[in-house]
């Protein structure tokens, strides 16, 4: 009976796919006389909340299998405490913080690992000798910050001459803005989180009509064509750094089903819808196979290869699987695959 | 030409405080409450406005329910805060108004979810002056948020009505011997502050999102606002509105190299400059000092 903990900036949605998702994994559990429910805590996108809700899956409700959390800050929050205990398994379908990897042998993620794609955002900014970043104060945000620095160091040529963090959930970027165009850099990295923030932040460069010399870089955040619709002019030619495009079409057909019945999962993307499915698929399946044991669950999923909508997912010695990272560029208002 | 751009940036921002600040003093005037539910009534009734829009009701209409949301508030408010105005408890009262505005909060995040909202999601018009440039939202605000405090101050100081509420604010038992309703003047001023409370909450949520939690933070700085300035002083506190928001402001856009402050460091600024403030002039800005009464 594996419960899920998630819910705000993401979590709503998340739990649009996994109600429909359930669905669907019940029907197949019903056949062996099995059904699978879900019960919902909000970790909030922090460490704190996220602790809190873990006790209370853990110590009050028996828990056994957390699926989350839902952003890196609550996986950063809970993985200690799995760390020296046999009787949790936490596995997220969107943390992607390098930081999680090695962290706690039962606590793992579906996600690419940012690791990549900061490395890759790095590289490709490196062509500039002027670059910015205009980061969200939160530990995804953060995570991928560091790798891209550290990454950048490699490339004497590229300077970075503005390094702006905001709170997060902050709504107000014009004072940023306005240092960040003082510096004159030729290449921007925003890292914002996703939905309203990643939208607020180029609605407010757009403000600024006659700044327009510069290259945008960008991941998962911008990759939703409704964040992109709301100033189509600024991230016109913007390079998105993500996973690589989804194509199966048993897939493409699911994600369709899930937003006519539940409505829209824009900001989830289809990478991390398609692995909000995959843990779900994985975890009952070995729970079925293998029983609500989460040390042999957690050594089942360590060791063994498995076909999921992201493709082929196998950890190895590491919490991340290993997931290639593409370059997208947006072109007509829409991101396209570069080859 | 960048510190005229940060500082007209910034006043946008002081300007946002200052209209939140004003209703606070009023309301601490005629009760001796802090009523920091302001800004959740700030959310609210922005909230009820963006409700109207996105279900096409016509604008009128959508404001017109924005400002019955405001004026419900208000009735809440003053029904759950007079009985500890009337007993001058002023500590019950903040905690009763916080604890209005965080359960306000939260019904909100249940009824429209906890992701930010766009009132106009499109990039938002903007005046130009040469390289200078400020949002039409933001443009309103200041001008409607100075000319709405001067109307403040004028009310307070120069008409008999701002007379009755110095006299409730004085001593509202000497007052009712005056035949003056103590309880009508504060209803009236908590559907004001409300009104202007929900006035910038509108106005903010334009020119960023509106979250659940927009109030929060201009609450807060407007409470700091309201105790630099001096509690018994609308000119300090508005002079006080405008120190703790555009210093912040004005210092982390304008700083770089070695003493380069991000965002985060605002809400620090906005508590040291606070302490300085307050040691410097513990009775508020423009307050003088009283004499102790053995």
């Amino acid at each position: 009976m594996p419960r899920l903990m998630a819910k705000k900036y993401y979590g709503q949605e998340i739990q649009k796919v996994t109600d429909y998702y359930l669905s669907e994994i019940n029907q197949r559990a019903a056949a062996l006389g099995k059904k699978f429910e879900v019960i919902y805590e909000d970790g909030k996108c922090t460490g704190n909340d996220s602790v809190s809700a873990f006790h209370k899956l853990v110590d009050v409700d028996g828990i056994k299998f957390i699926l989350g959390g839902s952003c890196s800050s609550e996986t950063l929050g809970i993985a200690p405490l799995t760390k020296d205990s046999n009787k949790v398994l936490v596995i997220s379908a969107l943390s992607s913080n390098p930081v999680i990897n090695g962290l706690s042998p039962f606590t793992y993620s579906f996600s690419y690992s940012d690791d990549t794609s900061g490395k890759i955002i790095a590289k490709q900014m490196s062509a500039y000798k002027k670059v910015a970043i205009i980061s969200e104060q939160n530990d995804f945000n953060i995570g991928i910050k560091k790798v891209w620095e550290d990454a950048l160091k490699q490339y004497p040529g590229a300077q970075v001459v503005a390094n702006e963090i905001f709170p997060k959930g902050a709504s107000d970027f014009r004072v940023i803005l306005e240092k960040v165009k003082k510096a004159q850099p030729e290449a921007i990295f925003l890292n914002p989180n996703p939905g309203v923030t990643a939208q607020n932040l180029i609605k407010q460069l757009a403000e600024i009509k006659d700044w327009t010399n510069y290259k945008l870089y960008s991941h998962y955040s911008y990759l939703a064509e409704d964040t992109l619709k709301v100033a189509p002019t600024v991230v016109e030619g913007m390079i998105i750094i993500d996973a690589p495009k989804l194509t199966d079409p048993g897939f493409l057909s699911l994600k369709q089903q899930i937003e006519a019945t539940k409505g829209t999962v824009a900001d989830l993307g289809d990478y991390y819808t398609a692995s909000t499915m995959d843990v779900m698929n994985v975890v009952t399946s070995l729970i079925t196979e293998l029983g609500e044991n989460p040390q042999a669950v957690r050594d089942a999923l360590a060791t063994r290869t498995f076909q999921g909508y992201i493709g082929s997912i196998h950890f190895g010695n590491n919490n991340f699987p290993d997931i290639a990272a593409a370059v997208y560029k947006v072109i007509n208002g829409k991101p396209e695959l570069q080859p | 030409m960048f510190f005229w751009q940060i500082l007209l940036n910034s006043l946008v921002i002081g300007t946002q405080v200052l209209l939140l600040a004003v209703p606070l003093y009023l309301v601490y005037s005629v009760s001796k409450i802090y009523h920091l539910g302001l800004g959740a009534t700030a959310a609210a009734t922005a909230y009820a406005l963006y409700f109207g829009l996105t279900n096409d009701w016509p604008l009128g209409l959508s404001i017109g329910l924005a400002v019955i949301v405001a004026l419900a508030v208000a009735g809440i408010s003053y029904w759950l805060l007079e009985p500890f105005a009337r007993q001058k408890n002023s500590l019950y009262g903040l905690l009763t108004s916080f604890a209005l505005g965080l359960g306000l909060e939260a019904l909100l995040a249940i009824m429209f979810g906890t992701d930010g909202k766009f009132l106009i999601r499109q990039v938002l018009p903007t005046f130009q002056w040469g390289d200078l440039y400020i949002t039409q939202p933001g443009a309103w605000t200041i001008i409607v948020g100075v000319a709405l405090t001067v109307l403040a101050v004028a009310l307070v100081q120069k008409t008999p009505w701002g007379r009755t509420l110095r006299s409730v604010a004085e001593n509202s038992f000497v007052a009712s011997s005056l035949r003056i309703n103590s309880s009508l003047v504060r209803l009236v001023v908590l559907m004001g502050a409300s009104l202007l409370a929900g006035f910038v909450g509108i106005m903010t949520s334009l020119n960023t999102a509106l979250t659940p939690q927009i109030g929060f933070n201009l609450v807060l700085m407007a409470f700091v606002a309201l105790l630099v300035g001096g509690v018994s002083s609308l000119k300090g506190t508005v002079m006080a509105a405008y120190i703790v928001s555009l210093v912040p402001e004005l210092l982390v856009g304008l700083s770089s190299g070695f003493w380069d402050m991000s965002a985060n460091w605002k809400m620090l600024l906005v508590f040291i400059i606070a302490t300085i403030l307050l040691i410097w002039r513990p009775n508020g800005l423009l307050t003088k000092a009283q004499r102790a009464v053995d």
